[in-house]
């Protein structure tokens, strides 16, 4: 029962993305290419980021370097990490680690994760990714310690060009998470369901802002358990500053609401992107939860990213 | 966007359609009164006929099951069919660890109504917000089956809901039950569902498969996750007489656990629980009315077959002593049945039941089928014969197993020349008969030699048997001397035997007691405890008959957590005309909370006695007052509340340094951290000051006692006096700072072995008799501390015409101290101490009479005479309190962990106390071994390794104190007045100060 809706939902992303798909090459865009990006240094240059005189639809640079939020998690599948307004195709191998120590409630939770990422861009206007969490090992620690080893949460998704004129452009995007544990959800399996936005603008050749505001909901689908389902609000926005066409370094703000409790967090996220060659990425999130009632010292995520879209 | 929303919308519906789909069945969480949990272990089928299931509200009057555990009371429910009886203890009732009711309280079968259980609660963990607070109860019965079902969430995080069904159905020897957790945080959660079966100590042995396991259970181990062992079912009999054994099957899902003496803790594997997720755990337990636990395996076992398709056969035979007498008592002869072979080494062979004969020495016990079995038979707590056998798919009849003969003796012993209540000490005469002979039931409990009976049951227990009149005992060959007591103011009597196979004789012991106790004084043991204890299984009768045979005149019956009256037992043995009873009780904390702020671990305020205490036959806790998540002063207000009279009644701080056992402390004073090299914090004057050791002065608003309200303290605790110097460290430093409260000495016995009830004891002056008594006017004398504590000598000192008390005298200048110390021939006495303000101002060994023969009948005087108080140092313009001593000297110990009380002993006998003698490797051992790596050890570190202080051996069996290291096991020589507080100007005792004001 529980599976066939995992296949369900499955089904559901991939019909909307090849929907997505088929509108694409139907109704070509009418963006105008972008130009700001050619201008000045680093990130700017034409061969930095476009590698070529070739005419693209979109103010998206197209830097090796990883673009957009933060993508440290603090939530399963991903859940919560707002997705990128630029697209490409690429794959990535990405870990991840997640740390609550509460000596004082003798309860520690640390989770590590190893997960290889795909996104396919469809003409600069849908992109359909995924993630999966190929290893998972969590160790929950208090009186009595036990762990978990074993595979983790599949996300996938696609996102939706919504708006891209003059360096500025939004993407919605809409995620689910699954259930592909083995054995860690024995009773009830979680699904989420996370709707979003995220804006950027090149504000500067060497400083990108960006914001993104989603809202997330989860549920458990058991023949025995409730549902337990929960929903939030979660919004944040940053700075990308790049003093080099290969680095940048981020900034972020973000807050969450609802999904937990009123206030979820608060939190500061940052970390630095590498771009090595014109498709190899390195990507360090880091977030931090400093209010609220999320447990979570830090979350984080280093990952490498591999882009193969054609110049 | 139409796109995405259509996806959304979808996706969304699809979500929707599955939840109401689903429809979730859990009760957990839910407050809707019709919903009803799934019946536990559905594929279960027992039938019979004239079968019957029950459920009804315990009412006044109704009956209850029977045994030293029964704590059923009106409201709570019964749960029976016709094969048991269960009481599921009311929500508003909660027992010891568990924080609300809804837990198993009583469980015996209907036949048997022998109830050995103390409690059976639920948890995810070992802390305390992982217990489960229930909140709701529903009972339930129907075509087939009754049922209870209590809801409610972890203690420790209310959005984990929980339901557990208990269902009992006709003809089924067991309760089935089903429990259910939602993880409703938003959290992942390490989660280890288990039945905890609380046995507490000294009274059950748990038993499961395993190798080299069954019942030698490797309790906790390090990480503690890796104590969860994989067992296919695990039982549990305390081995003690009249009892019920229990045991424990999964129905669901695998097995896990681990055991000790005091828990059994038992359920699926731990595991990380994923927020929503919910863990099940459905299971079948079982009860059989005997010591032994084959008759839950037999049960177990079927249970298995029904549930799983393993087969199992059952194995016969019989056991033959030559005579025949004996058999169907467990020490005996029993048999453990392990698979394997004679050529595997015991080690590794698995134990998979274990069968007592019966009197005919017929026995018979399922075992799984198509393996190979050796069967042992232990016979006085030793290996005595095996065989193997081979469990095929048919009955099998193993044929006979035969034993050597034992031996037999029938102990007759007088006392004054007549036959009376006396105890006799049964000790291997020579090494070789000590090493032929010692021996442990089962593996479990404690090592005795020679051993007669369950160390926790009653006579004979261990090496010990209560006698009145001629009583025959069955022991193993040897050579044997045999020492009747009747308490520490008689002569004990020796004689010795050699015994061989198949022999009988008759020892007989003459013992005198003698006029110690002075004229106006009453010996008394204010903390005894009996099977009403959640810690004992001691019979009531076999109780009581020590009280008269350790010849106490004054008893507070002190149980644990219940009020108890021994009044069947005193009745039947006609001891209410021998000795006067207080019924009381102890207190004793077992729920942790955060006690000290900012401690790493929770806490709970330790052990006080109360007395006197209404008995209530059919109360909640039989009259005791619920002694949970409070400190001392407002535990108080709940003891007035339960009818103690405040004004008239005692309230005793025990054992106030003993060091916490299962994450529970003892002691108050330990569990808040006083560090007695510095001053208490005077929070009864300035208002506390947020510190642990502030709480021992403190007034909780509102309460009408303060903490420290208390009137006595024991100085001494326990035969065994190891912890004796911690005690009366902690005793001088309050009245160094004139907090003073009376000084008592008490046995804390438990059973026949692990404390000789009457030592120590409390000599108590207060002109009351034993035929009339006036309970006020006794307790009167013991707040103002008019007694000495003694495990022999008797101390009677007087400073002009004034006694030891808690009250000051103002004596001349030219003020004696008067002092007369005498005791049995068999106390060794080498020195009497006079201590000043805590330290020892004088010493009196050369001046002190020595008995010739330690079983000689006549009491000796060991020193009569006088010292000038100014000898002592004790002169005007200081005042001083005075306390005496008497008994052998005190052995070194060390304060390795700098809080000004001692904690280690000379371990390794070099002569000092230091940090050599810390057992740091926790083998009982201190050697060598415990300080291999160790380069330098800081002198004074509050982090330090620390203890033991260890037990004082008999010494040789030709010295001089070898009688009195029987009878008084484990202890040195020790008595002890309270305090001469001397006041030299009448304005009120200036307390000299921490450490005496040096």
């Amino acid at each position: 029962m529980r599976r066939a809706w995992a296949w369900g939902i499955v089904v559901a992303v991939m019909a909307m993305a090849g929907t997505v798909r088929a509108q694409a090459a139907s109704e070509p865009t009418s963006v105008s290419v972008s130009e700001g990006e050619g201008a000045g240094t680093g990130e700017g240059e034409v061969e930095g980021e476009g590698e070529g005189e070739h005419e693209r639809e979109t103010s998206c640079p197209l830097t090796s370097r990883q673009l957009g939020p933060s993508t440290a998690p603090l939530l399963d599948g991903l859940l919560g990490v707002p997705r990128r307004a630029c697209f490409r195709t690429e794959v990535a191998l990405a870990g991840d680690a997640y740390l609550i120590a509460e000596p004082a409630a003798f309860y520690g939770n640390i989770r590590v994760g190893g997960r290889v990422s795909g996104s396919v861009n469809v003409g600069d206007l849908v992109e359909v990714w995924g993630s999966f969490e190929a290893v998972r090992w969590q160790s929950l620690i208090s009186a009595v310690s036990t762990s978990y080893l074993g595979t983790g949460y599949l996300t996938l998704g696609s996102s939706l060009r919504l708006f891209d004129e003059q360096q500025r452009r939004v993407a919605g995007w809409v995620r689910v998470v699954l259930p592909t544990t083995s054995g860690l959800d024995q009773r009830s399996v979680p699904l989420a369901l996370e709707v979003g936005a995220t804006a950027e603008w090149n504000a500067h050749p060497n400083l990108r802002l960006h914001g993104a505001l989603s809202l997330m909901g989860s549920v458990g689908v058991s023949d025995l358990a409730p549902p337990l389902p929960r929903g939030g609000v979660r919004v944040g926005g940053g700075l990308d500053w790049i003093p080099y066409e290969w680095l940048s370094f981020q900034l972020e703000a973000q807050a969450s609401f609802g999904y937990r409790d009123g206030l979820d967090y608060l939190a500061l996220a940052g970390g630095a992107r590498l771009g090595l060659g014109d498709r190899i990425g390195v990507d360090l999130s880091v977030i931090w939860p400093f209010v609220g009632s999320e447990r979570a010292l830090a979350g984080a995520q280093l990952g490498v990213s591999g882009r193969f879209d054609d110049p | 966007m139409f796109v995405v929303r259509r996806a959304l919308a979808s996706l969304l519906l699809s979500l929707s359609l599955s939840i109401a789909g689903c429809g979730h069945t859990t009760c957990a969480g839910s407050h809707d009164p019709a919903c009803r949990t799934a019946s536990p272990c559905a594929a279960l089928s027992f039938t019979c006929s004239g079968g019957s299931s029950a459920v009804h509200v315990l009412a006044s009057g109704d009956a209850i099951p029977v045994g030293p555990d029964v704590l059923a009371s009106p409201g709570d429910v019964v749960l029976e069919n016709d094969q048991i009886r269960v009481v599921i203890d009311a929500i508003d009732h909660p027992h010891y660890v568990a924080p609300t009711g809804g837990n198993v309280l009583d469980l015996a079968s209907t036949d048997g109504l022998e109830d050995s259980l103390t409690h059976l609660f639920h948890g995810v963990g070992l802390l305390p917000g992982d217990t489960i607070a229930y909140d709701t109860l529903i009972t339930e019965s129907g075509a087939g089956f009754a049922a209870v079902e209590v809801r409610g969430a972890l203690a420790g995080h209310p959005a984990a809901a929980v339901v557990t069904r208990y269902e009992v159905r006709p003809c089924e020897p067991g309760l089935r039950v089903r429990t259910e957790i939602v993880n409703g945080t938003p959290d992942a959660q390490t989660w280890a569902l288990v039945d905890a079966w609380y046995w507490s100590g000294r009274e059950t042995l748990p038993f499961a498969p395993g190798v080299g396991a069954g019942f030698e259970q490797g309790g906790f181990l390090s990480p503690l996750s890796s104590s969860w062992i994989a067992q296919p079912y695990f039982a549990a009999g305390s081995h003690a007489g009249m009892a019920s054994s229990y045991g424990e099957v999964a129905c669901n899902v695998p097995l896990f656990g681990f055991h000790t003496e005091q828990l059994s803790a038992v359920g699926p594997e731990p595991r990380v629980v994923p927020p929503r997720d919910i863990e099940v755990f459905e299971r079948f337990l079982t009860v059989e009315p005997a010591s032994s636990i084959a008759g839950p395996v037999d049960t177990l076992l079927e249970v298995r077959r029904q549930l799983h398709g393993e087969a199992f056969t059952q194995l016969s035979g019989a056991v033959m002593v030559p005579g025949g007498t004996g058999l169907g008592r467990e020490a005996r002869a029993t048999l453990v049945i392990e698979e394997g072979t004679a050529a595997t080494p015991r080690a590794r062979r698995t134990p998979v039941t274990q069968v007592t004969p019966g009197p005919d020495g017929l026995w018979r016990a399922r075992v799984p089928a198509d393996r190979a079995y050796v069967i042992v038979a232990e016979a006085f707590g030793r290996e005595a014969a095996s065989m193997e056998v081979r469990a095929t798919g048919a009955a099998t009849d193993t044929g006979t197993i035969a034993l050597t003969a034992s031996a037999h003796v029938t102990l007759h012993v007088t006392v004054d020349g007549v036959v009376d209540h006396a105890q006799v000490f049964v000790t291997p005469a020579d090494d070789a008969t000590d090493a032929a002979v010692r021996g442990q039931l089962l593996g479990g409990f404690t090592e005795c030699a020679p051993l007669l009976g369950a160390s926790t049951g009653g006579s004979p227990a261990c090496d010990r048997v209560l006698v009145h009149g001629d009583v025959d005992v069955e022991l193993p060959p040897g050579h044997y001397a045999f020492f009747a007591t009747a308490g520490t103011f008689a002569s004990i009597a020796r004689a010795e035997a050699t015994l061989a196979a198949g022999e009988r004789q008759t020892v007989s012991l003459a013992v005198q007691t003698m006029p110690l106790v002075p004229a106006g004084a009453l010996s008394g043991d204010f903390h005894v405890h009996g099977g009403a204890s959640f810690d004992s299984t001691i019979p009531d009768l076999d109780r009581v008959q020590a009280f008269l045979a350790a010849r106490v005149d004054v008893i507070a019956t002190t149980d644990h957590d219940v009020v108890w009256d021994y009044a069947a037992a005193r009745q039947m043995l006609g001891a209410d005309a021998r000795l006067h009873v207080m019924v009381g009780l102890e207190a004793t904390g077992h729920i942790l909370f955060d006690l000290v702020p900012g401690a790493p671990l929770p806490q709970v305020i330790g052990h006080w006695n109360v007395w006197p205490l209404p008995f209530e036959p059919d109360g909640p806790y039989r009259g005791a007052p619920w002694d949970e998540l409070v400190e001392p002063g407002p535990l108080m207000d709940r003891f007035v509340e339960a009818g103690w009279p405040a004004d008239t009644g005692i309230v005793q701080l025990n054992h106030p340094w003993a060091p916490a056992q299962v994450g529970r402390d003892l002691g108050f004073p330990r569990a808040v951290g006083v560090d007695a090299r510095v001053p208490l914090p005077r929070t009864d004057r300035t208002g506390w000051d947020g510190t642990g050791p502030g709480l021992v002065m403190r007034t909780v608003p509102g309460s009408r006692f303060g903490n420290a309200d208390y009137h006595t303290q024991e100085v001494m605790n326990g035969t065994e006096n190891e912890d004796l110097l911690p005690y009366r460290a902690y005793w001088f430093y309050l009245l160094n700072q004139g907090i003073v409260r009376a000084g008592t000495a008490n046995s804390d016995s438990h059973s026949l072995v692990d404390s000789v009830l009457g030592t120590p004891r409390t000599i108590v002056w207060s002109d009351e008799t034993v035929a009339d008594f006036d309970e006020v006017a006794f307790d009167r004398a013991l707040r103002d501390g008019h007694m000495i504590g003694t495990n022999g000598p008797v101390i009677e000192a007087s400073i002009e015409t004034h006694a030891p008390s808690v009250a000051t005298i103002t004596p001349n200048a030219s003020a004696e101290l008067a002092l007369r110390v005498t005791a049995a021939p068999w106390v060794p006495i080498t020195e009497v101490r006079i201590v000043v303000n805590g330290a020892v101002a004088r010493t009196l060994a050369a001046e002190l009479a020595q008995p010739s023969d330690p079983f000689d009948t006549a009491a000796v005087v060991r020193f009569d005479g006088s010292l000038a108080l100014s000898e002592l140092g004790v002169t005007p313009g200081a005042d001083a309190w005075i306390v005496i001593e008497a008994g052998e000297p005190l052995p070194p110990v060390a304060d390795l962990n700098c809080d000004g009380i001692p904690d280690t002993g000379d371990g390794n006998g070099n002569g000092v106390a230091d940090w050599r003698d810390v057992d740091r490797n926790g083998d009982d051992v201190v050697d060598g071994r415990d300080i291999e790596g160790i380069v330098m050890v800081p002198t004074c570190d509050a982090d330090a390794d620390i203890g033991p202080i260890p037990r004082t051996p008999r010494g040789p069996r030709d010295g001089s104190r070898y009688a009195f290291g029987v009878v008084t096991p484990g202890a040195y020589t020790y008595a002890f007045t309270n305090p001469f507080l001397i006041d030299w100007d009448g304005d009120g005792f200036a307390a000299p100060g921490v450490g005496g004001g040096r």
